[in-house]
């Protein structure tokens, strides 16, 4: 077994006629993602032998909606052999033009070959013409009469690439392999099992990398994925009245959606009949609403997950306790089967609890790395020697946590200034890069006020400029993804400085955040 | 009105409030948004807003939060 579409068969030899993914009344069979997905995996293969495009471990954009055909659209390209790269369609033209420049291929007789085809499970975003795609758009009816033979794709070719806020102003590719993602779903299922009869109750996009686990286990297990449509999240009481409706035994969600249950009092007036576990990743749960789901429903299972983008799935997690509730900082836990998690601080591995370090994880399932930019990769996944000696792939997540005293990690804060925003990974040096490149600004700072959940941008104007921060606000609209868009921009003349001459964030801080 | 206008342009200052009749309707407010409204307005009004309101008549128009604010506190009282 080495890559995800071996998987896929092998499962769909085990249960052909049951529901691999759902969304709505839309619904696919194991045997039918197969054979609809080696259908339209050949329309790709003859559209990119017509654009003249040789070899294999090509990335492919896929415009990602929110329904069940997408995940064939991702499987058609893996059965050419090349990797997927999920692209939400509603991200601005801007954005989308860099990423498809970035997506161009060698070996033109010219140079680089622009993206040469695009999939999407329907229809494609108005912004492509405008980004400057020239490729073929194949969707799902497109699928040939012919199919492609599931290939001997090998485990370290890459399957996936998924973007990632970028700190320069520029989106970040991590590019993951068919390897990585089995390490990972094996590991995982050997952690906390996971019977066919399981339905996992999709929340997070898929072009989101969160949602990477669902669908792999899905592959895995033959467990059901139900996609749930994104509009029920905003009244949560259809949402659990379609999850009771579709049987919803597993989800693993961001906090944030999570939360959004138990915020707007929910439980009041429906409970969830069929779910069982609870797992949840990407950023901190607030104790409150957590504790809410606890006393709620206290017969569930509830597991916090800790992993970053950089490596498939997840590396640690905590199945909490309501002990847990108590303490100030829910354990992000211990290593998952297959995982190496240590703490590194200024003189070595930590292993007291109390001391803050960087958590460094090492696994099969790590990512090979960044799209087309070895310094990076090399930056983040240093080679280090085990504490026994023996050198090792490591990944710098980035993010500083202590152990507390029964061994299990707790998550501190950053190393940098990415922070996450209702889930979602951002780099507030990439909203200032951005931002920066607006005539009207001279300089800026970012920065998430954490208690009311809100990214804000301080700008300093160009002198005479009498533009107002709304008006920066409105022009950023079109630059950023909606999820990055600050919600506040405050002129400020002149930004505080350090002695440094560098903008004084904590000065900001003081004077902005505080109640 | 005027705090629940302060809490909307806290929001989004973008949004005709006065004349959108369909903020929900129309995917004018996100859920992200909704949620960080929801508990805005209970946080500030010191309400709580029981799940048989959450739907988009109440939601759709400041108007329709208006009355239903209004609507909770006297149920409180």
């Amino acid at each position: 077994m080495n890559n995800l579409l071996q998987l896929l068969a092998q499962t769909a030899a085990r249960f052909p006629d049951k529901t691999a993914v759902a969304c709505r009344e839309e619904a696919y069979t194991f045997q039918e993602c197969l054979s609809l997905a080696a259908r339209l995996g050949k329309s790709l293969s003859r559209a990119l032998s017509e654009k003249g495009i040789r070899g294999k471990n090509h990335p492919i954009p896929v415009f990602v909606n929110r329904d069940a055909g997408t995940v064939i659209a991702f499987l058609a390209v893996l059965f050419t052999g090349n990797m997927y790269v999920a692209l939400d369609p509603e991200m601005p033209a801007d954005k989308l033009a860099a990423i498809l420049s970035e997506l161009s291929l060698p070996g033109g007789a010219d140079g680089d070959i622009p993206a040469p085809a695009a999939l999407s499970s329907g229809a494609f975003p108005e912004t492509l013409g405008q980004a400057g795609f020239d490729g073929v758009c194949l969707s799902l009816a497109d699928a040939d009469a012919e199919s492609l033979s599931v290939p001997d794709t090998p485990a370290d070719a890459p399957v996936y690439m998924v973007y990632t806020s970028g700190s320069t102003g520029h989106p970040k590719g991590v590019v993951k392999s068919h390897g990585a993602v089995l390490a990972f779903v094996r590991n995982f299922v050997s952690c906390f099992g996971m019977k066919p009869e399981e339905i996992i109750g999709n929340q997070t996009p898929l072009f989101f990398d969160a949602s990477a686990k669902d669908l792999a286990l899905m592959l895995y297990t033959g467990a059901t994925l139900e996609i749930l449509p994104s509009e029920l999240f905003i009244l949560p009481v259809t949402l659990i009245r379609y999850m009771n409706e579709k049987k919803v035994t597993t989800i693993c969600w961001v906090p944030s959606a999570l939360a959004v249950v138990t915020q707007l009092n929910t439980f009041k007036e429906v409970l969830p009949e069929t779910l069982k576990r609870v797992f949840f990743v990407g950023e901190v749960f607030p104790i409150k609403q957590l504790r809410k789901w606890m006393e709620t429903l206290p017969e569930l299972e509830y597991i916090n997950l800790y992993g970053s983008t950089e490596q498939s799935g997840i590396c640690c997690f905590a199945r909490l306790t309501p002990a847990d509730l108590e303490a100030e900082t829910l354990p992000v836990g211990r290593p998952m089967t297959g995982n190496t998690v240590l703490l590194r601080g200024e003189n070595g591995w930590i292993t007291e609890p109390g001391v803050t370090g960087e958590i460094m994880t090492a696994s099969e399932a790590l990512a090979i790395g960044y799209f087309k930019d070895p310094e990076k990769t090399a930056a983040a996944f240093p080679v280090l020697p085990l504490p026994d000696g023996t050198p090792c792939r490591f990944l710098k997540t980035g993010d500083l946590a202590r152990y507390d005293e029964e061994g299990r990690l707790h998550f501190v804060s950053r190393s940098d200034t990415q922070i996450k925003h209702m889930g979602r990974r951002i780099e507030l040096g990439e909203i200032e890069a951005i931002a920066a490149k607006l005539p009207e600004i001279a300089r800026c700072c970012c920065l998430y006020n954490t208690r009311k959940k809100q990214i804000i941008l301080f700008a300093e104007r160009v002198p005479g400029c009498e533009t107002t921060g709304r008006e920066l606000r409105t022009a950023l609209k079109s630059k950023l993804a909606e999820y990055m868009v600050p919600a506040k921009v405050e002129v400020v003349e002149p930004l505080p400085q350090n002695a440094n001459g560098k903008i004084h964030r904590q000065a900001l801080k003081e004077r902005f955040f505080s109640e | 009105m005027d705090e629940l206008m302060d809490i909307l342009m806290d929001l989004d200052p973008d949004i005709d409030y006065e004349n959108e009749t369909r903020l929900i309707d129309g995917k004018v407010l996100d859920s992200f948004k909704i949620v960080s409204l929801v508990a805005q307005i209970a946080d500030n009004f010191d309400i709580e807003i029981s799940p048989k309101y959450l739907v988009p008549e109440n939601f759709n128009s400041v108007r329709a939060m208006w009355a239903m604010i209004q609507k909770i506190q006297e149920e409180e009282e």
